[in-house]
């Protein structure tokens, strides 16, 4: 049942995720602010523009330099459900998020999935070492060339997202299954006559489960950053394009509200992966 | 029996642009997304036409310019639905409206005041400038009148992933456009891009890379297309400006006029074109590229890699080499960083052949590859950079473009930007020159203030112009009528004639 | 099979110290992108330089930044996350809200500052130097989370009972029990980050944070494959394929067959 120390204790985590959140909105809008190229504007390079034009892009810039007004504006807005404009996209944040959160949403779903599903695979029945150098190879090899080589091919982009997660679990998973098998109750188990399968579930599984969802949530902010390059690379029109395009282009409102919803995903897994 | 062959032969056109456009407002375009999206949907009154260069009637039947070339007096066409001179004027007081800073606006204002419009009949505007405007025709070019007069319409756009145009039925030119829709992706990958062409699903690329130019030329004959050099060009230039928080004795390198020609004589132009362009560039003779027959000092020609005068020019200049390395008249090592974009991967190898280039004669270059932004802020800003490498990409041939780039003033003048008073005397001269040229619509006078100009920026070189590259496209054998052109849009500046066959047909 | 790894190992460490066959950054401008033969055996790239050399010269320069990143993460994770493990309660609250926040930030934006504080004039071999320490300090995040997930776990295993009950400290706990008992993890996780910072260079170069010409690296090498062209130019896959027999041969060398606490 849900008793009070249970609620007691969903509420905290709520309330750590809300901080963390707004510690990584907070410092994300320092990070771009300061960094360089922030307060300029390309088309001030229009070979067109008189100088009071030139003037103006730059007073509509410097709008963003007081770092504490920008974020307190941006509150304001979010308190109303409004997230802001993107000035590189010229249009309301909110819609771009939500045009581009399926895209994502699905390539990180099937990723996922996949990749966990074969790197589980492949790890439980603890086969010799050539499983491992191929899983070493594929580690070996940059997410973006894995991408090159699937565009070439013509796969799509979450098959690239299977491909760059199920090494890494496999890997991991390999290494948490040699410990927990090489435990003394599991070959007690089996001098006992235990079936694989029972021994896997009932003894293996449970011994090697913290680890397993911190890796579960490792692999959520791994596929999270991983989408970056691949929709950079596969041209998905997903979040993490928007998220390239927004940090070349410096556009703080739009940076603020993507690092704050990576935040939310990195912390909520962390969450889950804790319980 | 036109128009069933005009029946059968619409399709679709598809074609990718790297960039979702900043704004769907044609008066506030300023990054070449929108002004693709601008030049396929909205009518203007003149159209330059992209192989010519001449300037051709659209909403305007015809145009007269007064004597002196302050006035333009346009008849309208009488066949378009519901336009007439009021959606010229409204366009314009729109334009000129000073709260909205458009880019376009900006070329039709100067210091002597702004362009007046007026309607002098249901058929009839006229357009009074302050003062002489040379091709006083071509700048309408840009404007884009009123709405939906254009050959698209856009039916549908889905943000980062493509935009659809499909035949305006109102077209006046009817029964063009010849195809019923354009599919415009938004592709930023330029390899994908080329894949999607090889394999069918885009019609043309509007402006390819070298090393993509020579994987299609190699693997898809006569696809790849060579329009011949462009406007464009690539160029260094070393920070002059007092105020730049550089060492004074880097400062003092690069305001002697010897250093900045040896450095030009040291750099191997051909190889640049050969190895980085692949053949597909023409070494720069100076501000203006040789293509531009109408504006180009004929005489001048590229500077001639010489390391020997360069050698000699350093050591009359007080520099000595000593194993290898030069050294000023201080003793101190000629060492300078070179930045440029990291994104192009042509400037980058181009910087590393001009680091291997001056290496030879004794110098140090370390290449400083930036992020635009960064780049930007370098230059315009802190001026916190000491040589910068990039590009210069040209749409008008007319000097008058180059304005706010030689007058010493202007904050886009690259190697001291936003000077109060000229702080030499050959820039205080190119300065009156370029303001004389403006100042009136005789070519031959304008032609005379503009050669002196180039001769100026030969002499003193605080540019030092490397190349002029090529438009290179590719146009699939399906779409027939497409005539690339050095000028943007490259391949379908024509698409309201262009036809496209159905894939695996004759 | 570990006997071949380590004689690979040590192939490599003497080829990446040997003289170079070519100097790296000359450029043979008559032959760009010329195929393999005798004079250049893997071909050269887009300008003309011999691509063994930058191979050579590279695997110098990514082994060596990559792999101390690479440590420098996991060591950090080791330190927090045993920290957060052993420790519980509030240590490891804010332990794992620091993670949190560090998987989340955009740290490209500290890294473009950093780069824009150097001087300008700074060498390419300092400048991609302090970018690799830069990543290997910013990296603890992902891995001491799992670290801390197999700390918890030990800690609370007999032998830890007992090494509790001989009176050791806690830094001794960690250092001497737990730890150790977590390589296994560590190890992994050195796998994984190692090719992620090299690849993590090529992506960086493409916004100038990367190693700057004429300075080659594996990152830089790899990025000739970007554009497809393989099957046409398998050569170029040298640097991929060197680059995962180093990686799996450090696996195979270091990986332990005794799991036994």
């Amino acid at each position: 049942m849900f008793g009070p120390a249970d609620r007691h204790a969903v509420f905290r985590q709520i309330a750590r995720i809300a901080v963390l959140v707004l510690a990584a909105g907070l410092s994300c809008a320092f990070l771009v602010r300061y960094a360089p190229g922030t307060m300029v504007d390309e088309r001030e390079l229009d070979r067109r523009l008189n100088e009071e034009s030139i003037r103006e892009l730059r007073s509509n810039k410097a709008r963003y330099s007081d770092i504490g007004a920008t974020l307190w504006r941006y509150m304001r807005g979010l308190t109303r459900g409004d997230l802001g404009y993107s000035q590189s996209n010229n249009a309301p944040i909110s819609t771009l998020i939500a045009d581009r959160a399926p895209e994502t949403l699905r390539e990180l779903a099937i990723g996922l999935t996949g990749g966990w599903f074969l790197g589980l695979a492949l790890a439980i029945p603890r086969r010799g070492w050539g499983f491992s150098v191929l899983a070493g190879l594929l580690l070996s090899l940059p997410t973006a060339l894995i991408a090159y080589l699937c565009l070439m091919e013509g796969a799509k982009s979450y098959l690239v997202l299977v491909i760059v997660l199920t090494p890494r679990i496999f890997l991991f998973a390999h290494n948490l299954l040699g410990q927990a098998y090489s435990a003394l109750h599991v070959e007690m188990a089996r001098a006992r006559g235990v079936g694989e399968a029972k021994i896997l579930m009932a003894h293996v599984f449970p011994a090697i489960s913290p680890q397993l969802l911190a890796l579960a949530a490792t692999s959520v902010t791994m596929a999270i950053g991983a989408t970056i390059p691949i929709e950079a690379i596969c041209d998905v029109p997903g979040l993490g394009r928007l998220a390239w395009n927004a940090a070349m282009a410096r556009d703080l409102p739009l940076l603020v509200n993507l690092t704050m919803l990576v935040a939310v995903a990195t912390t909520v897994s962390m969450a889950v992966s804790e319980k | 029996m036109k128009l069933m062959l005009l029946i059968f032969l619409a399709g679709e056109l598809r074609f990718a642009l790297h960039d979702e456009p900043k704004t769907t407002d044609p008066l506030m375009t300023a990054d070449e997304s929108a002004e693709a999206i601008k030049y396929l949907t909205e009518g203007v009154l003149i159209r330059v036409n992209r192989l010519t260069q001449k300037p051709e009637p659209e909403l305007a039947t015809s145009w007269k310019v007064s004597k002196d070339s302050t006035k333009i007096t346009f008849q309208l066409r009488q066949d378009v639905k519901s336009f007439t001179s009021e959606d010229v004027v409204k366009t314009f007081r729109r334009l000129l409206d000073p709260a909205l800073h458009s880019p376009v606006a900006d070329t039709f204002k100067t210091d002597k005041g702004t362009v007046k419009i007026s309607a002098q009949g249901p058929f009839t505007v006229t357009a009074e400038f302050p003062a002489p405007t040379a091709s006083i025709e071509i700048i309408f070019d840009q404007v884009a009148i009123g709405s939906g007069l254009g050959p698209f319409l856009v039916a549908e756009r889905k943000s980062g992933v493509s935009i659809l145009l499909k035949r305006n039925a109102a077209y006046w030119k009817r029964p063009l456009p010849v195809v019923d829709t354009i599919r415009i992706d938004i592709e930023q990958n330029r390899d994908l891009e080329l894949l999607r062409f090889q394999r069918g699903e885009l019609h043309v690329i509007d402006k390819l890379t070298p090393d993509l130019y020579e994987r299609l030329a190699a693997e898809a004959p006569g696809t790849a297309v060579d329009a011949g050099p462009t406007l464009d060009s690539e160029f260094l230039w070393f920070n002059q400006a007092q105020r730049a928080p550089i060492a004074e004795h880097t400062k003092e390198w690069f305001r002697s006029t010897a250093f900045r020609h040896a450095i030009s004589q040291g750099i191997q132009r051909a190889d640049l074109c050969r190895v980085v362009y692949r053949g597909h560039a023409t070494p720069a003779a100076g501000l203006v590229a040789p293509s531009n027959k109408l504006w180009f000092k004929q005489g001048l020609s590229p500077e001639a890699f010489d390391p020997a005068a360069a050698a000699k020019l350093l050591a009359d200049d007080g520099f000595r080499l000593e194993n290898g390395v030069l050294r000023d008249r201080g003793g101190r090592t000629v060492e300078f960083s070179l930045v440029t974009n990291a994104g192009s991967k042509t400037r980058v190898r181009m910087a590393a052949m001009i680091q291997e280039d001056l290496g030879k004669l004794g110098i140090k270059i370390n290449i400083v590859t930036l992020d635009f932004p960064s780049l930007i802020e370098r230059m315009t800003r802190t001026l916190n950079y000491e040589a910068c490498l990039l590009g210069l990409v040209n749409v008008d041939a007319d000097p008058s473009e180059l304005m706010n780039v030689l007058l010493s003033s202007a904050s886009n003048h690259p190697w001291n930007p936003s000077q109060k008073t000229p702080e030499t005397a050959w820039e205080a001269e190119i300065d009156r020159l370029m303001l004389a040229q403006a100042a009136t619509a005789d070519y031959r006078a304008r032609k005379k203030s503009f050669d002196r100009v180039q001769e100026i920026m030969r002499e003193q070189e605080p540019v030092v112009y490397l190349l002029n590259p090529n438009s290179l496209s590719a146009v699939s054998k399906q779409v027939t009528g497409v005539k690339p052109t050095a000028f943007f849009p490259h391949t379908f500046w024509d698409a309201e004639h262009l036809t496209v066959k159905p894939a695996g047909g004759g | 099979m570990k006997a071949l790894a380590v004689g690979f190992l040590v192939i490599i460490v003497l080829a990446a110290l040997a003289p170079l066959p070519a100097p790296y950054d000359r450029q043979f401008r008559d032959s760009p992108d010329a195929r393999p033969s005798r004079q250049f055996p893997l071909g050269t790239d887009d300008l003309g330089r011999d691509r063994l050399s930058r191979l050579i010269y590279g695997t110098r320069v990514s082994l060596l930044l990559a792999t101390a990143a690479a440590l420098l993460s996991c060591v950090t994770a080791a330190a927090l996350g045993g920290i957060a493990g052993l420790a519980g309660g509030m240590a490891d609250t804010v332990i794992l809200g620091a993670a949190d926040l560090f998987l989340s930030l955009p740290w490209l934006f500290l890294l473009l500052l950093v780069r824009a504080c150097l001087p300008l004039n700074v060498s390419p071999t300092i400048s991609v130097a302090i970018t690799f320490l830069l990543l290997g300090a910013l990296g603890w995040a992902a891995p001491a989370r799992v670290v801390r997930a197999t700390v918890r776990k030990l800690s609370r295993s007999d032998f830890m009972l007992q090494a509790r009950a001989a009176g050791s400290s806690p830094a001794r706990l960690l250092w001497k029990h737990l730890i150790p008992n977590a390589m296994p993890i560590l190890w992994a996780q050195l796998w994984i980050t190692i090719p992620a910072y090299v690849l993590a260079e090529t992506t960086l170069g493409m916004l100038g944070l990367g190693v700057m010409e004429p300075l080659p690296s594996w990152g830089n090498l790899l990025r000739e494959l970007e554009g497809g062209g393989i099957a046409g130019h398998p050569w170029l896959l040298a640097p991929v394929l060197l680059l995962a027999a180093v990686v799996g041969s450090f696996q195979v060398v270091f990986e332990r067959e005794d799991y036994s606490a």
